[in-house]
């Protein structure tokens, strides 16, 4: 079920792209290999971008890095974290990211109440018989909102399902569609009633997002938009389908990544084990993490090579959530983007030479 | 047109027309002084920038945070003398530059003058010693432009402010005795006392179930009613009530013993990370100002991972003086904390007045500990513990600046 009620893609394959100019590839075509086909796909990725980006905008104003992040982990085949102050549209970029890629959605509402079974679904009796209704994981995109307000036992069920895209339910393994991907929010303020996400679910999201509150001119508008319409997200047409999205996340895979940039990205990775600041960095699944959303974002940049500055653009929204700081550091200010911002500083970029073998020929 | 001005231009006038040439030069030059003067007040303070960055907003006590005061002149005009005076907090300390009283109450001033060519940039590092715990603002500045010859020629004040917030020192733990005693009694093994927000599951309903317990959507799944189950309460909650006054207070509305307070509240910190550290949710409660309208500062017990950082800041804010009896505070701890809480009352007074209210609070349910802190605070534990609530003592020697533990014995 899509987020307006229409019948969702799930893992079946492609409902027709309303955004998509007649005429034009759509991204789930002829991707991958060389020459034309590919540079066709590469384009059409860039167009999804642009199209993605605009429709989203007439639901959320000023959220385009924000929304790009969103797209990065689609395409990186991730989940997101959307943490920030309350009011700012954290939900509101979730539906209308749903919306605009017409896949299926389903929402979990955090609260302390919920049960794992809530999120996996379990079986019921009924005639005599037990059968299994399936929860609201079993979809494409999952919104839980206000993660942090349910208990940790909810949130440990969330675990299997985001790393394996599977869950076990009473001795059975079922499979989750493809793609699958979790948008999280979270209110960052720590009151009462509320479980701070642990170290290990924090790492299995690839990005945190950060929106930020709006500038006075985008605070205008998004007050007059509730006035001209009770519902913006009406406004936010379909540009994707599940085969797009696959079809995109096959061609993220096979960009090419020069070993230098590969090195880069881990250098970043291990240089928050060796800060002073931080008591504990990074762990090897923030390397591919970190790899895999470079990818995403030279992809939606239009480019099968990525640099090390794709490699630059993610690095604190990749890295930052995954870091803990040290006590005696967070006392005086330090943050986790401070740190990773310094780390940036710090580690010497790769030059890119054109030639042979270089990232780009 | 100034006096000097007018006088010039007679002088030039009368000169010319007496034919005198020393009259011409002495009024030409006053002319040439004023003139100056007027430009300098006409153009002088345009494309002037002053900015202030401080290296971090949050230090703790004894820390140095690197300030760095940055002058541009975005024009041709020189400024041979440009003079900044920022207001500053009292309390404000810089290493390289002496801060002198001003008219204003609580505020000081920090001076420097600049000599800047056209289109140029001066950047002055400086450094601020965190000396004492507390809220700092540096701003408004004023900033004054004099013409060459060291005239003040025009002055203008920027308002804005940066601002950095000193925490208190927080020192390890040394404790002799039971520390575990500080935790009270574990409520899961006092029967059942569930904890509402650790949802554990469902169970079928029985009679004499509340029905506000009943889970609707897993009646309406198996179509028989069942009611939530909690896990018990496994997490220690702990608030530390600090007496802010000292036994100065007690002498005199307004008097306080400053190193006394600076003690406690490095205290206060001090058990504050260490509960946290052991994951005991630790809150903190003061009857004292904190720069709003609230006669009470209260933060409720967290474990959160910047629980540590909203304690020292609140610590930090705190006035020196009570803003209303210990006792009341203590009063009001019920309706605010969970039963099976555990209240450390921190306290450099004696206790006397006050142990009739901290074993009202035991027999509420919550487990007292009074740590007394100061110079009379064994003779302090000994009556706590003569009235039956258990008492230890804390010490941090040499002092507050220096200590590099906090010394807890019972």
């Amino acid at each position: 079920m899509t987020e307006d009620g229409r019948p969702g893609a799930g893992a079946a394959g492609g409902v027709p792209v309303a955004g998509a100019v007649a005429g034009e590839a759509v991204a789930g075509e002829a991707v991958g290999g060389e020459g034309g086909p590919a540079a066709a796909g590469r384009q059409a990725a860039s167009r999804t971008w642009a199209h993605l980006r605009d429709a989203v905008a007439e639901a959320v104003v000023g959220a385009e890095q924000p929304l790009r992040l969103l797209a990065v982990a689609l395409l990186a085949d991730g989940h997101a974290l959307i943490e920030d102050v309350p009011g700012v549209g954290k939900t509101l970029l979730a539906r209308a990211f749903a919306r605009a890629l017409g896949l299926g959605f389903g929402r979990i509402q955090g609260t302390p109440d919920l049960l794992p079974s809530d999120i996996t679904g379990s079986s019921v009796l009924e005639d005599g018989r037990l059968r299994f209704v399936p929860g609201p994981v079993f979809t494409n995109l999952l919104l839980v909102d206000e993660i942090n307000r349910a208990t940790p036992r909810a949130q440990s069920a969330l675990l299997e399902a985001m790393q394996e895209r599977q869950v076990s339910i009473e001795g059975a393994t079922r499979p989750l569609p493809d793609p699958f991907l979790v948008l999280a929010t979270q209110n960052p303020v720590e009151l009462a009633g509320t479980f701070a996400l642990p170290e290990a679910q924090l790492d299995r999201f690839l990005v945190r997002v950060r929106l930020g509150y709006p500038g006075p001119g985008d605070e205008g508008r998004i007050a007059r938009r509730y006035q001209r319409e009770a519902e913006p997200l009406a406004r936010v047409g379909q540009v994707l389908d599940a085969a797009g999205v696959r079809a995109l996340r096959e061609a993220t895979r096979q960009l090419t990544v020069a070993p230098e940039v590969e090195a880069y990205a881990v250098a970043l990775v291990r240089a928050t084990r060796e800060r002073p600041e931080v008591e504990l960095g990074a762990s090897p699944r923030a390397s591919v993490a970190l790899y895999r959303a470079a990818q995403a974002g030279a992809l939606l940049d239009g480019r099968d090579f990525v640099l090390p500055d794709d490699v630059k653009a993610v690095a604190v929204a990749v890295l930052a959530h995954r870091l803990v700081i040290d006590v005696d550091r967070a006392l005086r200010g330090t943050t986790s983007e401070q740190v990773v911002d310094g780390i940036l500083a710090a580690v010497p970029v790769p030059p890119i030479l054109a030639g042979p073998g270089a990232a780009g020929t | 047109m100034s006096g000097l001005a007018w006088a010039g231009l007679g002088l030039v006038l009368v000169g010319a027309w007496a034919g005198t040439p020393g009259l011409l030069l002495v009024g030409s030059l006053g002319l040439l002084v004023e003139g100056s003067r007027a430009v300098w007040a006409r153009f002088g303070l345009g494309g002037l920038e002053y900015e202030r960055h401080l290296a971090t907003d949050r230090a703790v006590c004894g820390d140095v945070i690197a300030l760095d005061l940055t002058v541009r002149n975005r024009k041709a005009l020189p400024l041979a003398w440009l003079r900044a005076v920022d207001l500053v907090s009292d309390g404000v300390t810089v290493r390289e530059r002496d801060t002198v009283p001003t008219e204003r109450a609580g505020q000081l001033a920090l001076a420097n003058a600049w000599s800047l060519a056209g289109f140029e940039r001066v950047v002055r590092h400086y450094h601020v010693l965190a000396n004492r715990r507390g809220v700092y603002a540096l701003g408004p500045v004023r900033l004054t432009v004099s013409d060459v010859f060291a005239r003040s020629a025009a002055s203008r004040e920027l308002p804005g402010r940066a601002r950095y917030l000193v925490r208190p020192r927080m020192v390890s733990l040394r404790m002799a005795d039971a520390p575990r005693a500080w935790l009270g009694p574990q409520p899961a093994r006092r029967g059942l006392l569930e904890q509402s927000q650790l949802f554990a599951g469902i169970r079928p309903y029985q009679p004499g179930d509340p029905l506000r317990s009943v889970h609707w959507p897993s009646t309406a799944r198996t179509g028989r009613p069942q009611v939530k189950r909690y896990d018990p309460a496994l997490q220690h909650e702990v608030l530390i009530a600090l007496d802010i006054a000292t036994p100065a207070s007690d002498l005199a509305v307004g008097s306080f013993d400053d190193d006394l307070v600076e003690g406690l509240c490095v205290a206060a910190a001090s058990l504050a990370r260490h509960l946290l550290a052991d994951e005991v949710a630790c809150g903190l409660a003061v009857a004292a100002f904190t720069g709003v309208v609230r006669r009470f500062a209260y933060l409720p017990p967290g474990s959160g991972p910047r629980q540590l950082g909203r304690l020292g800041d609140l610590l930090a804010r705190l006035s020196s003086v009570p803003s209303a009896p210990f006792e009341e505070l203590l009063s009001g701890l019920p309706t605010v904390l969970r039963p099976g809480a555990t209240v450390l009352v921190l306290s450099s007074r004696d206790p006397t007045r006050r142990l009739a209210t901290e074993r009202r609070l035991g027999r509420l349910g919550f487990a007292v500990q009074h740590v007394a802190f100061g110079p009379r605070a064994a003779e302090a534990a000994r009556r706590a513990r003569s009235a039956g609530v258990a008492a230890f003592v804390a010490r941090l020697e040499p002092d507050w600046q220096t200590g590099e533990a906090l010394e807890v014995a019972g």
